[in-house]
């Protein structure tokens, strides 16, 4: 049984390399297989093919392992920490964050703030990320910031809530002034999308994700501890402030910097450390945050893979795929889990 | 007495507040001088709300106390960072928490926290505790079932086992049988007896199950009324009324030589079998 | 002695040589002058296009490209002039233009781009040009992301350079429609985002942008091709959206034919607009409702400047943005509720449609009268409207209709381009 984990970890290492070749190889354009196999073996190939595998294909895969592995990371650690199976990696309000400064961005052009933004010659895609990543910041700082003055961390969680709701309200001010095409700009950034990376762009993604990747591994031990409640983990010489904090931190950020890149990424977050508790059947955080990692990043690929929707001239959006395909998968995994057996006998 | 007593001196315990510039802190017990012996169980008792859990977590670093001091083996427990203090004591507490995928020998190994490197890699003294913890309660065939499936008395084995694998040189338990029924009520006063027995260590555990307490506890410390605190073997403590004094009411006295609740007035000729 | 012979010819032989000399001299001369003559610049009112000579004699290939490069010489004997559009300008280098659109997307920060001559060396890139976009003119092949682009094209009779569009069920033109039918033309947005592979494949040299954002243009240029913001529809002035075919021109080097071709418009469209302010202008009502906000044109904007060159007004004249002022049906039916007449831009082509969207607007005397007009006469089935397409390049007929539309007396019996009544 010490070696179920590891099977596991194995198991999905192996995967998230196998949708990644899957995905490297699903495109608009047709590439043949092996086209795509000498391009990666060092062969000559043609130029074209050469610059859609290098700046469209694999910059779109890369960021689908990084998302997916961010966000599912994120939301093991907001479960853990909030005690909250319905958590998910926006419920402090990072997304509404992120969703504020890209809305201030795009729809409020004539007002204050968006001129601020234009002033910083910053609209278009630069504009909209550094907006993004500054929105998700400040949220963060200040749930931090009311954190220090909160002790429990159910108040904690309604204050992230809250600031989550105060912000879509902003939003939705915004929206209102707006008028439609800005509108339609905004709502297509909020579908979600892997596909508008390129490789600077991953030069500032990748960081933030392994970053807040270590410092999930780092705390993973005192998460263990965390699992019996906040009291007994203090009183086994828990730092809960401080793992608090570094766990909102590396949530902030990794959530942060996704929905920056890619938009609101809906479902991920909340369902793939469920869907890891279940296939390494331990508690055990030092295996749940690989193991939510890996899974995330192979949820999330195959997600991006049907999204585009090979064979078809259309695309779907990256959010429906997600919801559709994932919602279902949990709720009958869960129907047939133990877990749920094993509560509904207590 | 011997060196590995907890000795409580003048300790204040209760809540700070703050009126604007001014702290009025809400005093629980004020000046409470204790000592738990090593090898011995203290049974704390006292009415609902008198501060027997106030003065747990004060003591057990949970909560910050008022004022005064408290030593273990004659180290002061205050200045200890929480991982250290950690492994001078351990606490069992009435607080639940969602079960999830946990089985008993997770939670139990959880205990070796404070001892842990930070590799985390589980070392043979760490085997060893974790064996002893589940010995000592006789819970060693819980440790691969899944505390969701436990009844209510095994996992308070199971958290007794925990707080044992912590290697503790103090154990403190809050209101340990609350939901356990009355046999097994008994059988947890003789395992803490035990236990404390075989490692040498103070046992201090809050109860409302006076008569229990009276039968088979050792050491008691009573918060009587007006938030004072008696201490002593807790046959005495009974038997010369300090009991009687914090509990009686209008219509229930404890009476000293059978150790129990009776009703008072007419309705006590039919008491009794 | 032979050498003193030689040195020392006789007379007769030094006139020979002088008359070979001088007939050798004349006809360089002249096969040197006409080379250099100056095209016939097109009859023009002022402020159309200047030419000018090269002093040089620029050497052009079959292809129209450079071919033996002269660092001094001019290459671009005829060179536009932007007058009335605000939104781009083109400064000339010799063997390269510099394109510089102030706002490419609305709010955004300025861009240019350098377009050098095939045959011509990249310029070395400095300042306020360094890492800037190089386009080799003239352009042989581009993708097109607005209708609004395509009636240049036609008119510059460039329809052979366009390779892809964004949507083709948009587009309207008969001659437009017949080009992007052919095999070889690439449809790159048709679920209405930019597909980047589908254009890095295509390999255009160029893709121009409707004004917009797409998350996909920054992986096409990370492709190496380069993305060109055309954002007429940030202009107001009417002309100046017609003038925006200079900025075809400028890449595909037909700077004459886009100078008579805007000359001719302007002319058209100031005669028109004489006609219709000299009448007194009439109240018009303005846009429709959309799920209860009211987006009215704002006084300096492309609508509203439209509706007053043709001798018209609304409520909101005085006002000075150039977008649009959300408000509501209360609103409106107090300013304009007896205003005569009714401009719409939206889909309706009957007043039971307008109806079945907004029951209220009956209360409108242009409604009660029927004078409620929509710009929908031409439109594709896929929603395409010629509005959007030849009536940004050919704003004198929209004025047409417009006059026509407000002032019936002047122009009985013109026939509607864009606009037709509800009926």
């Amino acid at each position: 049984m010490r070696s179920r984990p590891a099977l596991v970890l194995g198991t999905l290492a192996v995967l998230t390399l196998a949708t990644a070749v899957l995905a490297v190889g699903v495109g608009s354009v047709p590439i043949p297989p092996s086209t795509t196999l000498r391009f990666f073996t060092g062969g000559s190939v043609d130029p074209t093919a050469a610059v859609l595998l290098q700046q469209v294909r694999l910059p779109r895969a890369a960021t689908a392992i990084l998302a997916g592995a961010g966000l599912a990371v994120a939301g093991l650690l907001m479960q853990t920490l909030f005690a909250n199976p319905l958590a998910d990696p926006f419920i402090l309000g990072v997304s509404s964050g992120a969703s504020l400064g890209v809305a201030v961005a795009v729809l409020g052009g004539g007002t204050l703030a968006g001129g601020f933004v234009a002033g910083l010659g910053l609209t278009g895609r630069a504009g909209l990320v550094t907006a993004a990543a500054l929105g998700a910041l400040a949220v963060l700082l200040l749930v931090l910031l009311l954190g220090r003055w909160v002790r429990s961390v159910v108040a904690l969680l309604l204050i992230g809530v809250m600031i989550g709701s105060a912000t879509t309200a902003l939003v939705s001010l915004l929206l209102v002034f707006s008028d439609p095409d800005r509108i339609q700009k905004y709502v297509i950034w909020g579908l979600g999308s892997v596909s508008g990376t390129t490789w600077p762009d991953l030069a500032f993604l990748a960081p933030a994700v392994l970053l807040g990747i270590v410092l999930a591994a780092w705390i993973a031990p005192s998460l263990n501890a965390m699992l019996l409640g906040e009291t007994y983990a203090a009183s086994m010489g828990v730092a809960v402030g401080r793992v608090r904090t570094a766990g909102i931190v590396a949530t902030a950020v990794m959530a942060g910097a996704v929905t920056a890149f890619c938009g609101p990424i809906a479902f991920v977050g909340i369902a793939v450390p469920h869907l890891a508790r279940m296939t390494v059947g331990r508690a055990d955080h030092r295996a749940l945050v690989p193991a939510s990692a890996l899974m995330g990043a192979v949820v999330l690929q195959l997600c991006a893979v049907i999204a585009q929707l090979p064979g078809a001239d259309a695309v779907l959006p990256l959010n429906v795929v997600t919801a559709a395909i994932g919602a279902p998968v949990v709720i009958g995994a869960l129907l047939r889990s133990r877990t749920l057996a094993a509560g509904a006998a207590s | 007495m011997t060196a590995r007593d907890l000795e409580v001196d003048g300790l204040t315990v209760g809540y700070p507040v703050r009126r604007g510039l001014v702290r009025a802190d809400r005093v629980i017990l004020r000046d409470v001088s204790l000592r738990a012996s090593a090898g011995r169980i203290t049974v704390l008792l006292g009415p609902n709300g008198a501060g027997k859990s106030t003065l747990l977590r004060s003591i057990a670093g949970l909560q910050h106390p008022l004022a005064g001091q408290v030593n273990l083996a004659g180290e002061p427990l205050a200045g200890l960072d929480p991982r250290t203090r950690a492994t001078r004591l351990a606490v069992v507490l009435t607080e639940r928490f969602d079960p999830g995928l946990l089985r008993g020998g997770d939670v139990v190994a959880l205990g070796r926290f404070p001892h842990r490197q930070r590799t985390g890699s589980f070392t043979a003294q760490d085997r060893r505790a974790v064996d002893d913890g589940l010995a000592a309660v006789h819970a060693q065939d819980l440790a691969d079932v899944m505390l969701a499936r436990m009844s209510d008395g095994q996992r308070q084995r199971v958290m007794i086992a925990r707080a044992l694998a912590q290697s503790p040189g103090l154990l403190l338990l809050d209101e340990p049988s609350a939901f356990l029924d009355a046999p097994a009520r008994v059988e947890l006063l003789a395992v803490l007896r035990r236990i404390a027995a075989e490692r040498a260590i103070p046992v201090v555990a809050s109860t409302h199950d006076v008569e229990a307490a009276v039968q088979w506890g050792q050491d008691g410390w009573l918060i009587g009324p007006g938030a004072t605190v008696s201490s002593g073997p807790v046959r005495t403590l009974a038997s010369n009324g300090a009991i009687g004094a914090a509990f009686d009411t209008a219509e229930v006295a404890f009476d000293p030589g059978t150790g129990r609740f009776r009703l008072r007035g007419p309705a006590a000729s039919d008491s009794g079998p | 002695m032979i050498q003193s012979a030689l040195s020392r010819p006789s007379p007769g032989r030094v006139w020979g040589r002088a008359a070979i000399g001088a007939a050798v001299l004349a006809g360089a001369l002249l096969a040197g002058c006409s080379s250099t003559a100056p095209t016939t610049s097109s009859a023009s009112p002022a402020g159309s296009a200047a030419a000018s000579v090269s002093a040089g004699q620029p050497r052009i290939g079959a292809d129209g490209c450079i071919t033996g490069f002269d660092p001094d010489t001019d290459y671009f004997p005829v060179k536009s002039e932007i007058t009335h559009a605000t939104n781009f300008s083109i400064s000339y280098h010799r063997s390269y233009q510099v394109l510089t659109v102030p706002q490419p997307t609305e709010g955004g920060a300025p861009e240019s781009y350098v377009l050098v001559k095939c045959g011509a060396p990249t310029p070395e890139l400095a300042g306020d040009l360094a890492g800037a976009q190089v386009v080799t003119t003239p352009v042989t092949s581009l993708y097109s992301g607005s209708t609004t682009h395509l009636p240049f094209l036609v008119e510059l009779d460039q329809l052979d350079a366009l390779t892809g569009v964004g949507t083709k069920g948009f587009i309207s033109e008969k001659q437009v429609q017949d080009r992007v039918a052919e095999p070889d033309v690439v449809e790159f947005s048709a679920t209405g985002t930019v597909d980047a592979e589908a254009v890095i494949a295509g390999k255009p040299q160029a893709l121009i942008t409707a004004g917009t954002d797409d998350p996909a243009y920054a992986v096409i240029k990370a492709a190496g091709i380069p993305v060109l913001a055309n954002a007429d529809w940030l202009e107001n002035d009417p002309l100046g959206r017609a003038e925006y075919i200079k900025y075809f021109a400028a890449l595909t080097g037909t700077e004459a034919q886009a100078a008579e071709a805007f000359a001719s418009v302007q002319k058209t469209y100031e005669e028109i607009a004489a006609t219709g302010q000299a009448a007194d202008p009439v109240q018009v009502v303005p846009g429709q409702p959309f799920q209860g906000t009211w987006y009215i044109p704002g006084g300096e904007s492309y609508t509203t400047r439209l509706i007053k060159d043709a001798g018209g007004t609304t409520a909101w004249a005085d006002d000075t943005s150039t977008g649009s002022i959300a408000t509501d049906l209360e609103t409106v039916l107090a300013k304009a509720g007896t205003a005569p007449a009714w401009l719409a831009s939206t889909t309706w082509t009957t007043k039971a449609q307008a109806l079945a969207e907004e029951p209220r607007l009956a209360e409108f005397a242009a409604f009660q009268s029927g004078n409620v007009w929509n710009a929908a006469k031409d439109v594709t089935p896929a929603g395409g409207n010629n509005f959007y397409e030849l009536g940004v390049a050919r704003p004198d007929l929209v004025l047409g209709d417009l006059v026509a539309i407000l002032h019936p007396d002047i122009a009985p019996g013109h026939e509607s381009s864009f606009y037709l009544q509800l009926s």
